[in-house]
């Protein structure tokens, strides 16, 4: 991931999966209280960690709701996993 | 909702929608599919009517979800617990990605929380429905750690089957029926019936001897962990599922010391589908491992597959020993092989959700074995 922004990156890849989101999204906007993001965007959002980023997610344990509550919280679950 | 979808609950004018849309999933044979519905949402002891839930387009059924019965315990002394199970979600392929399968769930959990209150349990379920159900509140209660024991005679076809596939010319012999192997009970059934086998020791029968292996059960005893209720009642209504074919392994005369159970699909959606361990239960570490050693042994099969999460541990040790493996960690990595549950009433925070005086997030409550879902 540049080191530039990873914040803005993770947004704008958020915006394409997710339409409704495209101007309103920041860091804190909640992603998973009421389906902003469904199960396709989870899905893309899963493999973007994955492929892009090169974290593994283990599905089976994983909290989208309290992990990946915003853009923040995801962030800061890659940087968690990537020490 | 999007594009114009409206979901409501079945009604009997429904079925032939049911059946249609099934053919995607259960089998392409309409017959089969039939038998299928029958068995699992008419015939269902533990269901007073049919629970499921039809998107339609206009008077197009387009995709659907099916809540079948079941009677759950936990506790010491033993306490119901009510649990919806939900299954069979198909989407017509010309519908999907577009919200159909969150308006199912939204409007099922809404309407199942007028009749009951309690919780949803689901139980394994492919990569997208499982990430779908995380993103709508559901949470993970763990893997089911499915373990699996390919023969090396598989395994040496399969490498020749994938050398084919990148042949030019000679790919479309990676189908013929000998390198296809498919997982069957013939050398099983010829081994019950052979002389070599110990008379009285391991006997192998094609019905399930319902109230010996209830009986079994009430012997074990409980620890209290969550699980399907398993008595005569279940056994005699369980193993009549037209989509499988079981094998029963039973150890001890009238009164059972032990019983494994074997099933291979009868979908001709599954037509490589491995044997499956659907239930496994005995009195002592030598009777487990001798039903385990007659069901390799006897029956040869290419793969045998077991969801070991809910197993006693020398059981587990018992499947390692033999070389059973952790299976497609990719899959279970995604989800495929975990549980998950909800509770109906949206406002009660996760950390109350507890039957018995259990956690239902803390995997420790739970005994889920392959046979309380349709896997099994």
């Amino acid at each position: 991931m540049p080191e530039s922004d990873p914040e803005t990156e993770l947004i704008a890849a958020i915006e394409e999966w997710a339409p409704g989101l495209a101007g309103t999204l920041n860091a804190e906007t909640p992603l998973f209280e009421s389906g902003q993001l469904d199960s396709l965007g989870l899905l893309n959002l899963v493999t973007w960690i994955e492929d892009r980023i090169g974290v593994p997610v283990d599905v089976a344990s994983l909290d989208p709701a309290r992990q990946w509550s915003n853009v923040a919280a995801i962030l800061h679950y890659i940087e968690q996993r990537k020490r | 909702m999007k594009q114009g979808y409206a979901v409501r609950p079945y009604e009997p004018g429904d079925r032939a929608h049911v059946l249609e849309l099934q053919q995607h999933l259960w089998s392409s044979d309409p017959a089969l599919n039939e038998a299928y519905f029958s068995w699992k949402y008419e015939e269902n002891p533990y269901a007073s009517d049919v629970r499921i839930y039809l998107a339609f387009q206009g008077d197009q059924a387009v995709g659907m979800r099916g809540f079948f019965g079941s009677r759950w315990e936990a506790g010491v002394p033993r306490e119901d617990v009510p649990l919806w199970l939900p299954d069979d979600l198909v989407i017509a392929p010309e519908h999907r990605n577009r919200g159909v399968f969150t308006a199912i769930m939204n409007a099922a959990l809404e309407d199942l929380a007028t009749y009951r209150s309690g919780f949803a349990l689901n139980v394994g379920g492919a990569e997208l429905t499982v990430l779908g159900q995380l993103s709508m509140g559901w949470k993970s209660i763990g893997s089911l750690d499915p373990v699996g024991l390919p023969s090396p005679r598989y395994r040496r076809l399969h490498r020749w089957r994938r050398r084919l596939d990148r042949t030019r010319f000679f790919w479309r012999l990676s189908n013929t029926r000998w390198l296809n192997v498919a997982s069957r009970f013939d050398w099983l059934d010829r081994w019950a019936s052979s002389e070599t086998q110990s008379p009285g020791v391991i006997r192998v029968t094609r019905r399930p001897e319902s109230e010996a292996m209830a009986s079994l059960i009430q012997r074990l005893g409980h620890d209290g962990r969550i699980r399907h209720v398993r008595d005569v009642q279940y056994y005699a209504w369980r193993f009549g599922n037209p989509l499988r074919e079981y094998r029963f392994l039973y150890a001890g005369g009238s009164e059972l010391t032990g019983y494994l159970v074997l099933h291979r699909s009868r979908s001709n959606r599954d037509v490589s589908a491995p044997i499956h361990i659907s239930d496994w239960e005995a009195s002592s570490e030598e009777v487990a491992e001798g039903l385990l050693d007659a069901a390799i042994g006897g029956g040869r099969f290419p793969s045998i597959v077991a969801w070991s999460t809910a197993l006693p541990a020398q059981a587990t040790a018992a499947l390692k020993s033999r070389g059973f493996l952790p299976l497609q960690r990719e899959r279970t990595a995604r989800g495929s092989y975990c549980g998950l549950v909800r509770s109906l009433d949206r406002a009660l925070p996760p950390e109350q959700w507890t039957v018995a005086g259990r956690n239902l997030l803390d995997p420790g409550s739970w005994a889920l074995r392959m046979l309380y879902s349709m896997v099994g």
